[in-house]
């Protein structure tokens, strides 16, 4: 397909689904709307993190809700917050902004732990460990309670992001009839989804992008012509882990709580779906992605009642995956590159 | 004990289970040289050119390259000093460009790190510059120019073959190690390949290669190793290798008498 008429095709997607959803929701469409936007935001931007992983360098990371998770907890931990059962008050705390890089180099650490052993291995074996990793780390978050609070999670944390809401924001807010926290949520998250592809983008046209292209490819060539294939694989994880993690902080802060029970295998799997969705390997394919995967999740309930007249909501809330494998198997069919992916650096090999 | 050779190796041994795939006791390649090893299948040809390149590790042994002992380098660290390999089975980057194939090949370590890659400074700007005039001029040699902004898998076999000599060709290796450079390729693509490793080596390249096309060998080698089983059964030039009655051997079997 010709750029232009990729993105012609994603507009007309974008316009098709939310005509859907504004005409399939009489009242609140407003809050519907900053509701789906915030979360196709930060589930873009973790994508994004895989695309890294997995687009730019051929790396099958199957954790990526454990470095969200470890970057939403560093994070949140550093701040004012409250904790556990009894909700244990700490005033003290780091600012917000430090708190966020601490949280992001945590991530990236992760990803050097889980990196280096595995990285040396063929890429199944990075998957497996991946995925077992993830639920290691949710289930140590669950059991230390006294740190993380356990099952019962953190809470009181969002005033450090919401103290720094500025005022036109809160007015739009009360003029639309949405909630003034999570609009202010969603939009630093698209800000930070923008820089992030800058920098991306400056990144994957840079003879460091050019290098991990090569590892993906093939990585005995690299390491003939003098590169050190697992350093440059390294940092990709490492690159990719941070970004999952500035997405699990603004995770947390959306839901205004942090649970381990987020971060379970699913959200990983979410995320392949908005990637696959969007286009493996390109820029803003996985933002893409997961605004279609997030209309199909909040937009089908009405949709469902037609076909399933006394279905109860969590069998209504089943029928929206039905909808994802669907739409993922029309898109492996049709444009099995994603919609924004170029076909010539087809990276899923299905014919 | 250190040569002052270009290559040279001591004892190198691997197995794999019971089999000893290669036995070498000493061997040394000088500069200035041709080298053929052929050998029939199964020979231990591609695995010792692996123990060379440290794409395996010899099971006992050293290797001795440019006067230093590289028994215990990484493969890339090798490759860093200067001895390039190429593949039985071609391996191009498939999904990039003929430039970027021959771009990322060329490129400086220190412009791939991600800080000097986010910086974008002047020197490295210009340092890219120099590097598709450099491109340029080796796909110019190889015939490949009017392919150079087609994906690599575009490319036709021996084309291919081609494209992976211009990726060696641009880290101006001291050594070449070639992989059965022509296999595969049409009998006139493969007089243009010959053509260049002459070339190649006229100007200073030292080369080493596999090859089965024996009359590829004679001609242009100015040494020839045999190996058969793992081991060295013969070593000198072309015409004496021809009528080495190992090597016949070793080729067509023993004869009955």
């Amino acid at each position: 397909m010709k750029d232009s008429r990729k993105y012609l095709v994603a507009f007309g997607l974008l316009v098709i689904s939310f005509g859907y959803i504004f005409i399939s929701n009489e009242t609140g469409v407003a809050r519907i709307f900053v509701n789906l936007l915030t979360f196709a935001g930060i589930y873009g931007l973790a994508a994004i993190g895989i695309n890294v992983h997995f687009g730019w360098t051929g790396l099958l990371n199957f954790g990526h809700a454990a470095f969200m998770g470890i970057g939403a907890y560093t994070t949140i931990l550093l701040i004012p917050h409250a904790l556990g059962r009894e909700g244990v008050v700490i005033e003290n705390g780091l600012p917000l902004p430090l708190a966020v890089i601490i949280g992001m180099i945590a991530a990236a650490l992760l990803g050097l732990l889980l990196g280096l052993p595995t990285l040396r291995l063929r890429g199944d074996y990075l998957a497996i460990v991946t995925i077992a990793a993830a639920e290691i780390f949710r289930l140590l978050i669950r059991d230390f309670e006294d740190i993380t609070g356990g099952v019962y999670g953190v809470i009181q944390f969002s005033d450090a992001l919401q103290n720094l809401r500025p005022n036109f924001i809160t007015n739009l807010a009360t003029n639309i009839e949405v909630s003034s926290s999570q609009l202010w949520v969603g939009t630093i998250t698209w800000i930070l989804i923008v820089i992030t592809l800058l920098f991306l983008n400056r990144l994957q046209k840079s003879p460091w992008g050019r290098a991990l292209r090569a590892v993906r490819e093939d990585e005995d060539a690299v390491r003939a012509l003098g590169k050190n294939a697992v350093w440059l694989k390294l940092q990709s994880f490492m690159l990719g882990a941070s970004i999952g993690g500035l997405s699990g902080i603004l995770l947390a802060f959306n839901y205004g709580t942090l649970q381990a029970s987020t971060f379970v295998p699913v959200l990983t799997f979410y995320l392949w779906a908005a990637l696959i969705l969007g286009g493996v390997g390109s820029l803003a394919g996985p933002a893409l992605g997961a605004v279609i995967f997030w209309v199909i999740i909040s937009g089908t309930d009405s949709l469902a009642e037609v076909f399933f007249e006394n279905a109860n909501g969590q069998q209504l809330a089943g029928v929206r995956f039905v909808f994802v494998g669907l739409l993922i198997m029309f898109t492996m069919i049709f444009t099995p590159s994603g919609i924004l992916g170029k076909k010539e650096e087809l990276l899923l090999d299905i014919k | 004990m250190i040569s002052n050779k270009l290559l040279s190796v001591n004892s190198l041994k691997k197995s794999f289970g019971g089999l000893q795939a290669v036995n070498v006791d000493s061997l040394e390649f000088s500069n200035n040289e041709i080298t053929s090893l052929i050998g029939p299948n199964g020979a231990g040809k591609t695995t010792f050119f692996d123990l060379l390149t440290k794409f395996q590790s010899p099971d006992h042994g050293q290797i001795f390259f440019d006067g230093k002992d590289v028994t215990s380098l990484q493969s890339y660290k090798l490759a860093r000093l200067g001895m390039t390999r190429t593949f039985q089975l071609t391996r191009v980057f498939e999904k990039m460009s003929v430039l970027e194939n021959m771009q990322f090949s060329g490129s400086s370590i220190k412009n791939e790190s991600i800080s000097m890659s986010l910086l974008k400074s002047k020197s490295l700007v210009n340092f890219e510059k120099n590097l598709e005039n450099e491109v340029d001029r080796i796909l110019e040699l190889l015939n490949l120019t009017h392919m150079k902004h087609s994906y690599a898998r575009e490319l036709s076999g021996g084309q291919k073959k081609l494209l992976e000599l211009g990726r060696a060709l641009i880290r101006n290796p001291k050594l070449l190690l070639l992989d059965e450079p022509l296999a595969g390729v049409n009998p006139k693509l493969a007089e243009e390949i010959l053509d260049i490793i002459k070339k190649l080596s006229t100007d200073g390249i030292n080369i080493i290669m596999v090859e089965h096309n024996i009359n590829a060998v004679m001609k242009i080698s100015e040494r020839v190793v045999v190996m058969a089983e793992g081991k060295i059964i013969a070593d000198g030039y072309p015409e004496d290798i021809r009528n080495d009655k190992n090597v016949i051997e070793a080729y067509l079997g023993k004869s009955n008498e």
